[in-house]
């Protein structure tokens, strides 16, 4: 006798269609421990707005997320978080939190990803895979990235057993050319054990207290991905050790232009951006007012699309 | 009558020993044995007999042609993100020394953990270069890092279209089917780069450094350890020839510490933890390495390429 099939704990399903020059929900739905949440939008809105979170603000060890998304032709979707994804302790090394992500954006459709950091605590293991299949040349994506070293206020410095990330972004096959998909971009982090030196990977983080990606890509971002480049250029030229007037020091953390310690490069038809600050708050208020001052995500995608970067 | 009796038997002592050599190269192809112990190149000499035979003389040449500082690829001009580290960490937070040996061992385990799978599935699967080379490609989230990998990918394929090839590859010998694939390889990506064109668009073939390493390696009969082995020295050797230009240390220095236990050690260490990583799992492990990199471009005065 076969038993009825139950929901696999910690799967979402979500798709987004385009519906008057607006975006619409045409199929959400999610188990146990994620909870996906859409505010009302606004007559104003182009966007759908998703929020991700899980009950208790976090992952424990042995929690699986897989969460999968379509966004259809010429819809757009920006998917935030509430507060930073914390990742709790696990009893055993072997036991990690996964959080998987697939997202398929078609043709003219534009996906805005800004979470806010992922916090794994002192002994947690994490691994989080997420993958982009995109039109190669149509789609439009923005995601962020971005990893905290723990508990600040408990004096944790990336203490964790371990931390694995992925990003790929996949062209989609396009059977009128009869080409194949092809992996455009991976980005991938590895902090494990056998990674590492110490204890701690505070060394290969260069005791920064926040690093993160920035991937941008389409037609949507053209402007926030040259905005990037330019000020990338722009930045002051280091001189050798010994002049200290224009020295570069990776761990200040003074002001708003103190996320001195970062870089933007163009490849593969995307703008890749990589930061790292003392200070997740730092890194925030650059990164909103970076985005700001571009004004493409606040135009398309509304003002709230910015609220985990307050 | 007993001279030539001897003669025939050493025929045919190489040819069985070329045979045997060509049989491991498979199996290590085949079925990814465990990784190197400890000094398996030294141990493979051993366990043969105190006659050098052909195999093992064409294996140590090519092992040495490809060690060689004066290979033409031009890995001089690049620091690896050595230059731009320097400018970072001001020189009086700690000890010049110390604080190059934290780079030289980020380092190796930057190079292990990203691009070292791509060497060894080259070696093992040659014919899956020209997606290696992609995907490779498609990994290297800096522009900085990329320019250096695919300047050396092509002066190494420049070498052995014009230098090697004619020795390793000669119609007259045999070869076993893994080396025909490697030429093969190199000799289609090298085919597909010229007929690429400029402009066409950046997605096509690059001739990156690590998986054509591993290619190259396998035409010119080199083992998988001795493969990976080799890349990983030979980055350190660059590192440590940009250390001595840079002023970090002088040249007796230098070879000390290429010399030490201690390097052995790591280099070993990242070989044997990279030896089973497949590809799709290669990543950074040092992330602040890619800032460092990212940021050679904005350094003032530069005297190196990365």
């Amino acid at each position: 006798m076969a038993l009825p099939q139950k929901p696999q704990p910690g799967t979402g399903q979500l798709e987004v269609h385009a519906f008057c020059g607006s975006s619409s929900i045409s199929a959400l739905s999610c188990t146990y421990p994620l909870k996906l949440v859409s505010p009302p939008s606004r007559p104003t809105d182009h966007a759908v707005l998703v929020f991700m979170m899980s009950y208790g603000g976090g992952l424990v060890a042995g929690d699986c997320v897989d969460l999968n998304i379509r966004v259809r032709p010429k819809s757009r979707l920006a998917l935030l978080t509430q507060g930073s994804t914390k990742v709790y302790k696990t009893p055993s090394k072997s036991i990690r939190s996964h959080q998987n992500l697939t997202v398929k954006v078609e043709e003219g459709a534009a996906l805005l990803l800004l979470p806010d950091p992922v916090q794994p605590f002192k002994d947690s293991s994490y691994e989080q895979c997420q993958i982009f299949h995109v039109h190669h040349s149509l789609s439009s994506i923005l995601v962020l990235d971005w990893v905290s070293e723990g508990r600040t206020a408990r004096g944790e410095a990336w203490e964790f057993f371990g931390w694995k990330g992925r990003n790929e972004i996949w062209s989609l096959p396009d059977p009128d050319k009869g080409t194949k998909k092809k992996l455009l971009i991976r980005d991938s982090m590895v902090l494990d054990e056998t990674s590492s030196t110490k204890r701690s990977y505070s060394d290969e983080m260069d005791d920064l207290g926040v690093f993160g990606t920035l991937i941008i890509r389409g037609p949507l971002f053209r402007a926030l991905g040259d905005f990037f480049l330019a000020e990338f250029s722009r930045l002051p030229r280091i001189r050798a050790n010994g002049k200290p007037h224009e020295q570069i020091d990776l761990r200040s953390s003074e002001s708003v232009e103190s996320v001195k310690t970062w870089s933007a490069t163009s490849v593969r038809g995307s703008v890749i951006v990589k930061f790292g600050s003392r200070d997740v708050d730092v890194a925030r208020r650059w990164l909103r007012d970076m985005l700001l001052r571009d004004g493409t995500v606040g135009r398309e995608f509304g003002e709230r699309s910015l609220l985990c970067l307050q | 009558m007993l001279f030539k009796d001897t003669q025939d038997l050493e025929a045919e002592v190489t040819l069985l020993e070329s045979r045997l050599q060509d049989a491991r190269a498979q199996l290590a192809a085949s079925e990814y044995p465990s990784p190197p112990s400890s000094w398996a190149v030294k141990a493979q000499y051993n366990t043969t007999n105190t006659n050098p035979t052909a195999s093992i003389r064409t294996s140590l040449h090519a092992l040495l042609l490809l060690s060689d500082s004066a290979l033409p690829l031009g890995s001089f001009a690049y620091s690896s993100g050595l230059e731009s580290y320097l400018a970072h960490n001001k020189p009086s937070r700690t000890a010049p020394i110390t604080s190059f040996h934290r780079f030289l061992k980020l380092s190796i385990a930057s190079i292990a953990s990203t691009s070292l799978p791509y060497v060894l599935a080259g070696h093992r699967q040659p014919s899956t270069l020209d997606t290696l080379d992609n995907d490779i490609d498609a990994s290297t989230p800096c522009i900085v890092a990329q320019r250096a990998s695919i300047a050396q990918g092509r002066a190494l394929i420049g070498v052995w279209e014009r230098a090697f090839r004619v020795s390793f590859a000669r119609p007259e010998t045999p070869v076993s089917e893994g080396t025909q694939a490697a030429i093969a390889a190199i000799d289609d990506l090298s085919d597909a780069l010229k007929s690429c064109l400029e402009e066409d668009e950046d997605l096509g073939p690059k001739g990156h450094f690590a998986p054509l390493w591993g290619v190259v390696c396998r035409a010119m009969g080199l083992d998988l350890q001795q493969t990976a082995y080799v890349f990983v020295m030979n980055h350190a050797k660059a590192v440590l020839s940009a250390a001595v230009r840079a002023g970090v240390m002088g040249p007796y220095q230098a070879q000390n510490v290429l010399a030490s236990q201690a390097l052995q050690d790591t280099m070993m260490k990242r070989i044997a933890r990279e030896w089973n990583t497949p590809v799709e799992e290669a990543g950074q492990v040092v992330p602040a390495l890619d800032l460092w990199v990212g940021r050679h471009e904005l350094l003032y005065s530069r005297i190196f390429n990365s």
